[in-house]
């Protein structure tokens, strides 16, 4: 009894304005709930930042961080004088451009072909099904790409017997196919999964614009070009701004196991650069500069896109 | 349910009205047919004999078929080790993930916490903001010493702002009485997050165990990177990796010489 009594006297919010630390030792049971996980954060998330100062250095695994030489601008110099590198940025952005233009377009025309179904089963039954790929892991999927797009696969039997190709095309095996192969893997991979957030978006419509729509005569194409998909713009933007933000991101299990020795111009990214030189080769400090590099880029893509959008006054993330 | 009807009839719109549904129809039972050919095609080959399957050109029914593949398979005890690293760490970084992260959600979904604003400052940036690969290997591996161990897969994962942010919008949903008259009642903020609030989010946790559970079952990455040489810590997941080459300690000098990597994936696709 006199536990509880105590506990209510401690934990009451407040009427006058108590200064910092007292309010904050009243609040010992949520710092005690939430510190933990800081402090974590601040580990695993935070604390590797120190490594950046390995980009700047000739950095010994044996010296330390501490002890390395530091040697300016030389890790970045070395960087952008490899052609291999340059490559890798091409490639990422690349790919990453493709992978955002295919995964929009197709997961908005699914959205919107799934929202003109009337059939409840029917949507649910094409939800479920698409929606699948997402829980298979790269590892299956890359598998089961090899298969399919193999010389004696099913898209190169498809395409022969339709007569469009004479000769098997070696998919895999040529460098210039392979930003084009990762672009529609993704879109099978994930079209169902991304469809989702457009569809609640579509579900937030007020049926009242479409009634009001089809009584001015406009058909079902119209609607769909006046009413749904200026309901979902503002969706779109802010997907759109993150996406922008992770441009730098292409992906990296997509390319590390599809790609081989054969289209490795085309298919090394920044981030199989940076598992490259760091991991297999040793070269911390040029690898540390990479993923710098990619950081930094990110970080002003996002808030270039963020800028842009407000100037244009749509909707900000930040 | 009945077929299509339009809500509105209009004169002039009909016919189009009735052609639509058919084709919409028809386009979702392609994607549809699209989505699970590979994976059909794969049961296939899985279950047709091994040399023959070589030959390819198998569609949706395996030609020779035989048993032989998955009798392989289960009389590895590799697999099995495998399968219960895969297991293990799946169950255990599931339930890591929700305690730690609810909890956390909860006190930031708590208006009058003065620390409120600053951690999820602190949590939002991480998602952007990545100190990048090699630094956190070194982090994990030399600093922390947790490469080759089974609690690689578990201590580097235990969080995730995003699962973290669905969370507390969830929370914020439920209605403030609940807090309000439990702290009356004069429970502690812990006792009103474990038995008030933490049972209520049984929907969202649900949620967010198969975001978490999925990822960490697909996870391979870990344990190449720090587990690649220890064949007991694999998961089920590494092994059907083409020709893996395993990060290979070794000292070379800034400027070294490039040497071509071996491809992961050269081995020829069946």
């Amino acid at each position: 009894m006199s536990s509880i009594a105590k506990g209510t006297q401690q934990n009451i919010r407040p009427v006058r304005k108590k200064g910092f630390w007292r309010t904050l030792g009243g609040q010992w049971q949520l710092m005690l709930m939430s510190v933990p996980m800081l402090l974590y954060v601040l580990l695993f998330n935070y604390g590797p930042m120190w490594g950046w100062i390995t980009a700047f250095q000739d950095y010994k695994p044996k010296t330390g961080l501490l002890g390395s030489k530091f040697v300016g601008l030389q890790n970045f110099q070395w960087l952008f004088g490899r052609e291999d590198f340059i490559n890798s940025i091409r490639n990422t952005l690349a790919m990453s451009v493709i992978n955002l233009v295919f995964g929009t377009v197709s997961s908005i025309l699914l959205a919107v072909l799934l929202n003109e179904v009337r059939n409840r089963g029917f949507k649910r039954t094409v939800q479920t099904v698409t929606y699948l790929p997402h829980f298979l892991s790269m590892v299956i999927v890359v598998g089961m790409a090899q298969n399919i797009f193999a010389s004696n696969g099913a898209i190169n039997n498809l395409l022969m017997s339709v007569g469009l190709v004479k000769s098997p095309v070696f998919f895999l095996g040529e460098g210039k196919y392979f930003w084009w192969l990762v672009g529609v893997i993704n879109v099978w991979k994930e079209v169902g999964w991304n469809t989702i957030i457009y569809i609640s978006a579509m579900t937030a419509i007020d049926p009242c614009l479409y009634e009001a729509a089809s009584i001015d005569g406009a058909g079902r194409f119209n609607r769909i070009l006046h009413v749904t998909l200026p309901g979902i713009k503002s969706t779109f933007v802010i997907l759109l701004i993150m996406n922008i933000g992770h441009l730098m991101e292409a992906g990296f299990e997509i390319q590390y196991l599809l790609g081989s020795s054969v289209v490795m111009d085309w298919s090394q990214t920044i981030d199989i650069f940076v598992l490259k030189y760091g991991i297999s080769k040793q070269q911390y400090g040029v690898a540390t500069a990479a993923g710098m590099f990619k950081s930094v880029v990110a970080i002003v893509l996002l808030i270039g896109a963020n800028y842009v959008s407000k100037r244009l006054g749509e909707d900000t993330l930040i | 349910m009945t077929a299509y009807t339009p809500r509105i009839k209009k004169s002039h719109g009909i016919g189009h009205d009735r052609v639509f549904p058919v084709v919409n129809a028809v386009i979702l039972i392609v994607l549809m047919f699209t989505t699970l050919y590979p994976v059909i095609n794969t049961v296939a080959y899985s279950f047709n004999e091994g040399t023959d399957a070589l030959r390819g050109d198998i569609g949706l029914w395996p030609r020779v078929f035989s048993l032989k593949s998955y009798q392989s398979i289960l009389s590895d005890n590799a697999v099995y080790q495998a399968a219960w690293i895969s297991a293990s760490k799946t169950v255990l970084i599931t339930l890591m993930n929700l305690f730690w992260t609810s909890m956390l959600a909860f006190t930031l979904s708590r208006k009058e916490y003065v620390l409120r604003k600053f951690i999820t400052t602190v949590m939002v940036l991480t998602m952007y903001v990545n100190a990048g690969l090699i630094p956190n290997y070194l982090l994990i591996s030399k600093t922390l010493g947790l490469s080759k161990s089974y609690w690689v897969y578990i201590v580097p994962t235990m969080f995730s702002c995003f699962n973290m942010i669905v969370i507390r919008t969830y929370i914020a949903g439920l209605p403030d009485a609940l807090v309000e008259s439990a702290r009356i009642d004069g429970a502690g903020d812990i006792r009103v997050f474990w038995q008030i609030i933490f049972p209520l989010c049984k929907p969202v946790l649900a949620t967010v165990a198969l975001f978490v559970a999925v990822g960490s079952w697909n996870s391979w990455f870990d344990t190449h990177l720090y587990c690649g040489g220890q064949k007991n810590l694999h998961s089920l997941q590494y092994p059907p990796r083409p020709a893996p080459t395993p990060p290979k300690p070794r000292r070379t000098r800034c400027a070294a010489p490039l040497r071509p990597r071996p491809s992961p994936s050269a081995a020829p696709s069946p």
